[in-house]
């Protein structure tokens, strides 16, 4: 169990326990919808949930992840937790997601500031905790690196689309990668904003806390703007999956990743197995026995039922199968192609 | 085949099987895994079957006379029940090197392509010179010059293996894969409980694939201002550099000399290096 001095609570909110926090102070939620002073946090609340709705990140009161006053770290904290509040009673998934990894890159600011401060070992110590206690990665400083198993390194960096994560544009020696501060804390984004959504989708959904309800209200039509009301497709298919199927067609070999790309592709926009098997038909060693196998194992029809997702584009370029146009429009899955949002 | 033929090499097998199992590896874990085995002349795939230790494998060459006998890399809780209840634990890695991914010289004369309309037999490998049918299997039988072949490439894995990525090298072992190459087995790693995506990263990390300039120090903008500061060892290319630049020279001044080249260029250099390991990861 990690303890947290004042500054650490301000500094990573999602670990202090929300309901012992209110009550350590003296404090019950109702409070919140009447009393002026106490009005300023939420103020501050609806500020920080704005902010991170509109996709950056909030900038707190503290000055280098110290607080000057201690109304100013209470208040950091209390708005966080008022924030969750709001967002509860909105019933928004949009906010969860937004506000979740808002806060993670908030986090991750002071978590990487902390990895950095080489002449601080006891904040180093505390940020390596809780990367360990909340992820189960274990940081070990060597110089001015931070080395992670390179296990641990692919598990959290497999999902990344930027190419400098792969891990061949990484330093590795002796089964460890080496990163910068900034890189280490990078890797674990993702899972720190899911640690901060699960924690408020987990919180018990209060009852309206009266004088709260215009701010709901606002929320949930400024989150109502935020989804996408429905999708357009074009039907075509992208230049890679054209491609495979050309080379099908000629009755040459297309590779198994060409192949699994394919199928995975039509499957995913909703075509049967008897409807993809006859475009093998024409392929060297063409098996219609091992083609309906492998068809149906990918669809999830047989075998260990997963279904099997299309590969991404940048997983399709170091296979030498994508053949990139500017109808690709950065999309980074085959399966976004020609799919437009309409807000 | 015909019956004299199987019965044939069915009695062989069996005789070998009896008198050599000592010479057959019974992989660690046994009872963990999944077996199956084909007979002479049966398309019939006998899968699913778990044993419990290297008795039970021998009770089953000598009752079953096996043509082939496979065994999963993977360790189930329950290795005898259907592919979605077998409940994965954990998997080895085991890398197969084969002679026909190396592109040597020497295949063209000893391949023969096999057509799959007309049964004709001939060393054209790309189109069947009797009904120019393009569905052809490929028949090959490895020479001295692709086993020596596949020997290098085992060795630039075992290295990367053992300096990159801290394996220890008793729990590498390797097997003649049977047809052109060999498998190299890598047990009790920390990759054990990987799933197939990251094992598919690891795999690019060995083939030297997706590699960027900026990697070395090159600059997007301005590439006359890079400054190559990691060495090619620290990436644990160190057949980069005996390959793709000059052995034993200064890092920092050969890729000063690689400067006259901007960017997309130096890119298609990585491209070209990654085609130079052959090979893949077994995914069972």
């Amino acid at each position: 169990m990690l303890v947290l001095g004042q500054d650490e609570k301000a500094k990573y909110p999602f670990l202090a326990d929300a309901g012992e926090y209110l009550k350590d102070k003296g404090f019950s939620l109702v409070q919140f919808g009447s009393d002026p002073v106490l009005k300023l946090s939420v103020e501050k609340a609806l500020h920080r949930i704005k902010v991170a709705a509109a996709g950056e990140v909030y900038k707190s009161d503290l000055i280098d992840g110290q607080a000057s006053k201690d109304y100013v770290l209470e208040r950091e904290v209390f708005s966080f937790l008022l924030a969750i509040v709001l967002i509860k009673l909105t019933g928004m998934s949009t906010l969860i997601k937004r506000f979740a990894l808002a806060e993670a890159r908030r986090a991750e600011n002071y978590l990487e500031k902390d990895l950095g401060n080489a002449s601080n070992k006891s904040k180093i110590d505390l940020a390596t905790r809780i990367i360990y206690d909340l992820f189960n990665i274990e940081i070990v400083k060597e110089n001015d690196f931070f080395v992670i198993p390179v296990s641990d390194y692919l598990i959290h960096s497999v999902t990344f689309h930027e190419r400098e994560w792969k891990l061949i544009n990484r330093h590795v020696e002796n089964g460890k990668v080496f990163l910068t501060p900034d890189k280490t804390v990078r890797l674990i984004r993702k899972e720190l904003g899911n640690y901060i959504s699960s924690k408020i989708i987990n919180a018990p959904k209060p009852s309206m806390i009266p004088g709260l309800e215009n701010i709901v209200n606002e929320l949930i039509s400024l989150s109502k703007k935020l989804t996408p009301t429905y999708t357009i497709t074009t039907g075509e298919y992208p230049p890679c999956i054209k491609h495979a199927i050309d080379v099908l067609e000629k009755g040459e070999n297309l590779p198994h990743s060409g192949r699994f790309m394919l199928a995975t592709f039509l499957l995913s926009r909703g075509q049967t197995v008897q409807q993809i098997a006859p475009l093998f038909k024409n392929a060297p060693d063409y098996n219609p026995r091992v083609t309906l196998y492998q068809l149906n194992h990918l669809a999830g029809t047989s075998g260990s039922t997963t279904k099997y997702a299309c590969p991404s584009c940048e997983k399709l370029k170091t296979q030498d199968l994508c053949f990139i146009t500017k109808e690709c429009d950065n999309i980074i899955n085959p399966s976004q192609f020609g799919k437009k949002r309409k807000q | 085949m015909n019956e004299n033929n199987i019965k044939f090499l069915e009695d062989s097998f069996k005789k070998y099987y009896f008198n050599h199992f000592n010479l057959i590896f019974t992989p660690q874990r046994t009872s963990e895994r999944e077996f199956g085995y084909q007979k002479f002349n049966s398309g019939f795939f006998n899968r699913h079957i778990s044993l419990k230790d290297d008795k039970e494998l021998h009770l089953l060459f000598m009752q079953n006379i096996p043509s082939d006998v496979y065994c999963s890399n993977a360790y189930y809780a329950f290795p005898n029940s259907p592919m979605n209840e077998k409940d994965w634990k954990e998997a080895d890695l085991i890398f197969d090197i084969d002679a026909k991914d190396l592109d040597l010289p020497c295949r063209k004369n000893h391949v023969v392509s096999i057509c799959n309309e007309c049964n004709e037999i001939s060393k054209d490998t790309n189109q069947c010179v009797k009904c120019n049918s393009t569905k052809l299997e490929k028949k090959s039988l490895p020479c001295k010059l692709c086993i020596n072949a596949s020997k290098i490439e085992v060795n630039k894995l075992s290295n990367i293996l053992i300096d990159d990525l801290g394996i220890d090298k008793e729990n590498i072992h390797v097997y003649f894969s049977g047809n052109e190459g060999f498998h190299v087995y890598v047990f009790n790693s920390q990759f054990q409980k990987m799933g197939s995506k990251e094992r598919s990263e690891l795999v690019d990390y060995i083939m030297f694939r997706g590699a960027i300039p900026e990697t070395f120090g090159m600059k997007k903008f301005k590439p006359n201002r890079s400054f190559f500061q990691i060495s090619i060892k620290k990436v644990g290319m160190e057949d980069f550099q005996n390959k793709f630049l000059v052995q034993n020279q200064n890092v920092q001044k050969l890729f000063q000399n690689y400067l006259i080249m901007d960017i997309l260029l130096f890119k298609k250099y990585l491209m070209m290096y990654q085609r130079i390991l052959a090979l893949k990861l077994i995914l069972m």
